[in-house]
């Protein structure tokens, strides 16, 4: 009996083992099927901007100007978004635009915006963003601004669709700050970063140079020739407050400041030959930095604060050099051609950019810090002071065209050239403002 | 107890076959196994079909759209425009490297002839002098500069032949596979490919995965998954832009081709020329 029982056993496990070793064949060979899916691999990108629609917001007559004509520009500026005439289709702010017959209009994206009066001689401005590809709404906003506030509302409208769309901050509320001369007058200029809207913060019949932004935005180092010397002085931007940053023998320079805000480095030549030295933001504590042989002019400060990128002709011939902000051994940073001055770090600390001639002409050239891999980003003669936009993509500069200073502008990756305004007189030294705080 | 050590074993050679047998199959199904995933890899690289017509449209539009974003709460805002607080991108944002700018001739702009706008004399200094003709200094310089060229055109060939080796293989790969699923593969990449863009301040040579799946009409269903994130928010959202643009995907020349689901890896950045 227990034999009998035991055979059964036996067999039972036979069967098992069968069924087991079924299921096992079951697996092995659904396996490969189940992972069965195709990879495609895809290399590089095809487009080049993306496309929006941003047809006329409702009741743009109730301001001075055209509110969705100054977005349209800001963002076709970059060359990252591209504007699709909206034809005949018709978009109300506040319905539900029709996605598909957008999207068959070949834009990827919708702003629609509407203004109606509001409290106290307001006008209530509200926007919306949509995905047609998607169909979904991105956001919807509302401000309230006087009725000439136009193009500053343009410009927050403007940030907001790019950062939502291209996923950095926009550079459309940001200023520039350049010296324009005209006759014997010359005017330290602020406008919008597009150079629209200048206003004067100083005019002089002696030359004004090298305006430089605090950090904050809130304050302008510039230098003036009013008391027949170079003098740098700083400008609070928000009174007429002004104040002497260095008034020493000889000439004073070139004003960068520090990240922080609290020191300005400069070149003066108190000591005999141009050097760099650093003060605190009253004058006080100056320091000299520099101690060569040579001209050593046009201090900038890393992003970083650590160090100070100058320009010198310690070597035979005008380069690139770095040294740290308090002081230590001088590094030589540009190797490429035989002259290279006005150096610019970009926000990021990775780029260099600088002037540099080649065969003779006077050219924007940017500089992989890490590679030290050089690119001539402009094709023009007579380019000078560089200027990095905030966000590190765009690059102001001045440049000769028709006899005249101009300034113009060169996106990093070269997508973007454009030239700013078209003031009357001679353009210079331009500086890019900060992000607005 | 000692008849169970002793027994007689009835099912012996029974057992034994049916053993045997099972181990026949077993190393049967593992040889099949073995040839089903030597199957080689399916990756095609978009460059096979860059001359393709573009993919067919599609004769119905509206895709299905499942997701619901909320929509953000009407902001209020004072009266004055505020400028938008800054976004901190989520990565260092680095500088795009090596592409050339583009070729384009500064465009003569008709400028306003203006009388008498000399250039202003610069007082002071500002290092521009005149530079001297070639000093021995400027030759050792120049030397230098040219071989620190030289180094990086030699690293740059290196890179190219490593390039075009790995285009190789993945060419070679797609010859092996069904030239209709090769056809597709292709017409997908170059649809998909034709409608991402690459956004600012990437850097470096960043891997994107998505998974998406198909309605047999080619349109996506649902929203791509995120199988691989480059580490740039903004360029995974690039990419998965372009993929919804391209829905619906182009559909296979032969149906039984066709796959439900498909793995989407992008070099967003790697020369796609």
């Amino acid at each position: 009996m227990g034999n009998k029982i035991t055979e059964e056993l036996q067999y039972m496990m036979n069967f098992k083992k069968a069924f087991a070793a079924l299921l096992m064949l079951g697996a092995l060979l659904s396996a490969p099927l189940a992972s069965a899916q195709l990879t495609i691999e895809i290399f590089g990108s095809g487009a080049n901007s993306i496309p929006l629609a941003a047809p006329n917001f409702a009741g743009e007559a109730l301001m001075q100007g055209s509110v969705s004509e100054v977005v349209r520009k800001d963002l076709a500026l970059t060359g990252l978004l591209r504007i699709v005439e909206p034809g005949n289709l018709l978009g109300v702010e506040g319905v539900q635009p029709d996605h598909a017959a957008w999207k068959g209009r070949g834009a990827d994206a919708l702003l629609l915006g509407s203004i109606n009066p509001g409290q106290g001689g307001l006008v209530d401005v509200r926007f919306r963003l949509y995905d047609t590809v998607r169909a979904t709404e991105l956001f919807v906003l509302k401000v309230s601004v006087r009725p000439d506030q136009q193009r500053a509302l343009g410009h927050h409208i403007a940030n907001k669709v790019y950062e939502k769309l291209i996923g950095q901050p926009g550079i459309f509320s940001t200023r520039i700050a350049y010296v324009e001369k005209q006759g014997s007058r010359y005017q330290l200029l602020i406008s919008d970063f597009d150079g629209e809207n200048a206003v004067p913060a100083l005019i002089s019949q002696e030359p004004i140079m090298s305006p430089a932004w605090s950090p904050d935005g809130k304050r302008l180092a510039y230098v003036s020739f009013d008391k027949k010397k170079p003098i740098i002085y700083v400008r609070a931007l928000d009174s007429v407050r002004t104040t002497v940053l260095a008034n020493y023998k000889g000439s004073n320079s070139a004003p960068s400041w520090s990240p922080d805000g609290r020191r300005l480095a400069m070149t003066l030549t108190k000591d005999g030959l141009s050097q760099v030295y650093v003060a605190n933001m009253d004058g006080s504590g100056l320091r000299r930095l520099t101690s060569s042989n040579g001209i050593d002019t046009e201090p900038q400060w890393s992003p970083d604060g650590n160090h100070i990128y100058f320009t010198s002709d310690r070597g035979g011939s005008p380069q690139i050099y770095r040294v740290p902000a308090d002081g230590g051994a001088v590094q030589r940073v540009t190797f490429a051609g035989a002259y290279n001055v006005s150096p610019r770090v970009s926000p990021d600390g990775k780029t260099l950019v600088y002037i540099s001639r080649n065969d003779g002409r006077f050219q924007i050239t940017m500089q992989d810090l890490a590679s030290q891999q050089t690119q001539a980003l402009t094709d023009s003669a007579k380019d000078e002071s560089p200027s990095f936009a905030p966000d590190g993509r765009t690059i102001l500069y001045a440049t000769e065209a028709g006899g005249r200073g101009v300034l113009s502008v060169v996106s990093t990756d070269g997508r973007t050239r454009y030239r700013l305004n078209n003031r009357a007189g001679d353009v210079r030294e331009p500086a890019w403002g900060p992000f607005e705080k | 107890m000692e008849f169970t050590l002793q027994r007689p074993e009835p099912g012996k050679w029974g057992a034994a076959v049916f053993s045997l047998l099972m181990h026949g199959l077993l190393v049967a199904v593992l040889f099949y196994g073995v040839q089903w995933q030597s199957r080689p890899p399916a990756a095609v690289s978009v460059e096979l079909v860059r001359s393709l017509p573009p993919a067919s449209m599609p004769e119905t539009p509206a895709p299905p759209v499942k997701e619901v974003v909320p929509p953000k709460p009407v902001e209020v805002k004072p009266v004055e425009v505020k400028p938008a607080p800054v976004i901190k991108p989520d990565i260092a944002i680095k500088e795009p490297e090596k592409k050339k700018p583009e070729k384009k001739k500064e465009e003569p702009k008709p400028v306003p002839p203006v009388a008498q706008s000399k250039p202003v004399t610069k007082p002071a200094e500002k290092p521009p002098e005149k530079a001297p003709p070639m000093s021995r200094m400027e030759q050792m310089l120049a030397n230098e500069a040219a071989k620190a060229g030289a180094v990086n055109n030699q690293n740059r060939l290196n890179q190219a032949a490593a390039d075009a080796r790995a285009k190789q293989d993945a060419l070679n790969a797609a010859a092996s596979l069904g030239s209709a699923t090769g056809d597709w593969m292709g017409q997908i990449a170059q649809k998909v490919k034709s409608n991402l863009m690459r956004p600012p301040g990437a850097s470096g040579n960043p891997v994107v995965e998505f998974k998406v799946e198909l309605l047999p009409s080619g349109e996506i269903m649902g929203e791509p998954k995120l199988n691989k994130s480059s580490g740039n928010s903004s360029l995974d959202e690039a990419v998965r832009r372009a993929i919804l643009k391209s829905s619906p995907l182009p559909k296979p020349t032969k149906g039984e081709v066709f796959q439900r689901e498909l793995i989407l890896k992008f070099h967003p950045l790697a020369d796609g020329e």
